[in-house]
């Protein structure tokens, strides 16, 4: 057995972290600020040389292969579902600042699925379009990932879309997005994918472009934050993310989980213990929790 | 989020007065979870 993310959700706060924190006091970029960073941080998708990378798929086996495709797929299909699902928080914005930095992360997303259509075309080698192959990878993904990005995800964004002014509509859409997808998810699959291949000394044209995705999502989710720490002054509102948390923390637990095994079974993933990846996004997520200035929800595992 | 020195990180397990290239590599920011090598000067 393992312990799943739940089960650390569950279990609360870990020894390691002290009562003395200064998390809440640290000084978070505002949205204007991560505006700015973004001129800065600007990179190209289409001019990555993937010369390495097909050699090195050629010669991965048939079950690195498959390892590697399913990692690969959540993120093909995710920057693809927030690019489309991203719409209704870029139309609830507060200032032009904020509408700027929104208007960038959408950009960023759509730029994340492009770098990935086309290692999926050139690289992994599926044909057809960019639709066609999109279809494709959602055959790698699990019931947990549908659940969260075709169903949670998307009934975020529609609440937003009809009514744009709705401050619990957007806590919710940052928290689910922001928090859990990004915050939690993504950037523990991005720690270990890269370091997977960077120990290997594999697809570098791969992990340029993933190089640069990890950096745009380190400004999405200090926006995140950002956004729920002001809005987490309101006790109303904490206890709302505390909610979400509670409702989304059981499906985000089981998108680590691969094909044929369960939540809680004991497993690798590119040769990382279950242990570790879980640990990984349980310390992400309890972290910026208290940046926010939210005490995690009391979950049960189940 | 700007590391500053005299506050450290507590939480992360860096106390405060730790230089940033004193910071062990494989920290993360607690707000955005970037590694200490994504981070650069502050040129503000």
């Amino acid at each position: 057995m393992t312990k799943t993310l739940l089960d650390l959700t569950a279990q609360g706060d870990v020894g390691t972290m002290t009562d003395e924190s200064k998390l809440a006091s640290v000084q978070l970029m505002n949205p204007q600020q991560l505006y700015e960073l973004w001129e800065k941080q600007n990179w190209i998708s289409q001019t990555i040389d993937l010369t390495k990378d097909k050699q090195d798929w050629a010669d991965f086996t048939q079950e690195e292969r498959e390892n590697m495709a399913w990692n690969l797929s959540s993120f093909f299909v995710g920057e693809e579902r927030v690019t489309t699902q991203f719409t209704g928080l870029v139309a609830a914005y507060d200032d032009q600042s904020e509408d700027a930095f929104l208007t960038t992360q959408q950009v960023d997303e759509a730029r994340h699925a492009q770098h990935f259509n086309r290692f999926y075309e050139q690289v992994v080698g599926y044909d057809g379009t960019f639709d066609k192959r999109l279809e494709r990878a959602r055959e790698d993904l699990n019931e947990a990932f549908l659940v969260l990005f075709d169903e949670h995800l998307v009934d975020a964004c529609r609440r937003l879309l009809d009514d744009p002014r709705d401050v619990e509509a957007k806590v919710d859409f940052v928290t689910t997005y922001h928090l859990v997808i990004e915050g939690t998810l993504a950037l523990t699959g991005q720690y270990y994918i890269t370091d997977y291949c960077e120990q290997h000394d594999v697809l570098p044209g791969f992990v340029e472009g993933f190089r640069n995705i990890s950096r745009d999502e380190h400004r999405h989710v200090a926006y995140g934050t950002w956004f729920l720490k002001e809005r987490c002054q309101d006790p109303a509102i904490a206890a709302r993310v505390q909610d979400k948390l509670v409702e989304l923390l059981p499906v985000a637990a089981g998108v680590f989980v691969p094909p044929g095994m369960q939540l809680g079974d004991s497993y690798e993933i590119l040769g990382y213990s279950s242990d570790d990846v879980n640990a990984f996004a349980f310390t992400a997520l309890s972290r910026r929790l208290k940046v926010i200035g939210v005490e995690l929800p009391a979950v049960a595992a189940a | 989020m700007i590391y500053d020195p005299a506050e450290g990180d507590p939480d992360g397990g860096v106390v405060p007065g730790t230089a940033f290239e004193d910071i062990p590599d494989d920290w993360f920011c607690p707000v955005c979870g970037a590694r200490k090598r994504d981070f650069a000067p502050y040129e503000g």
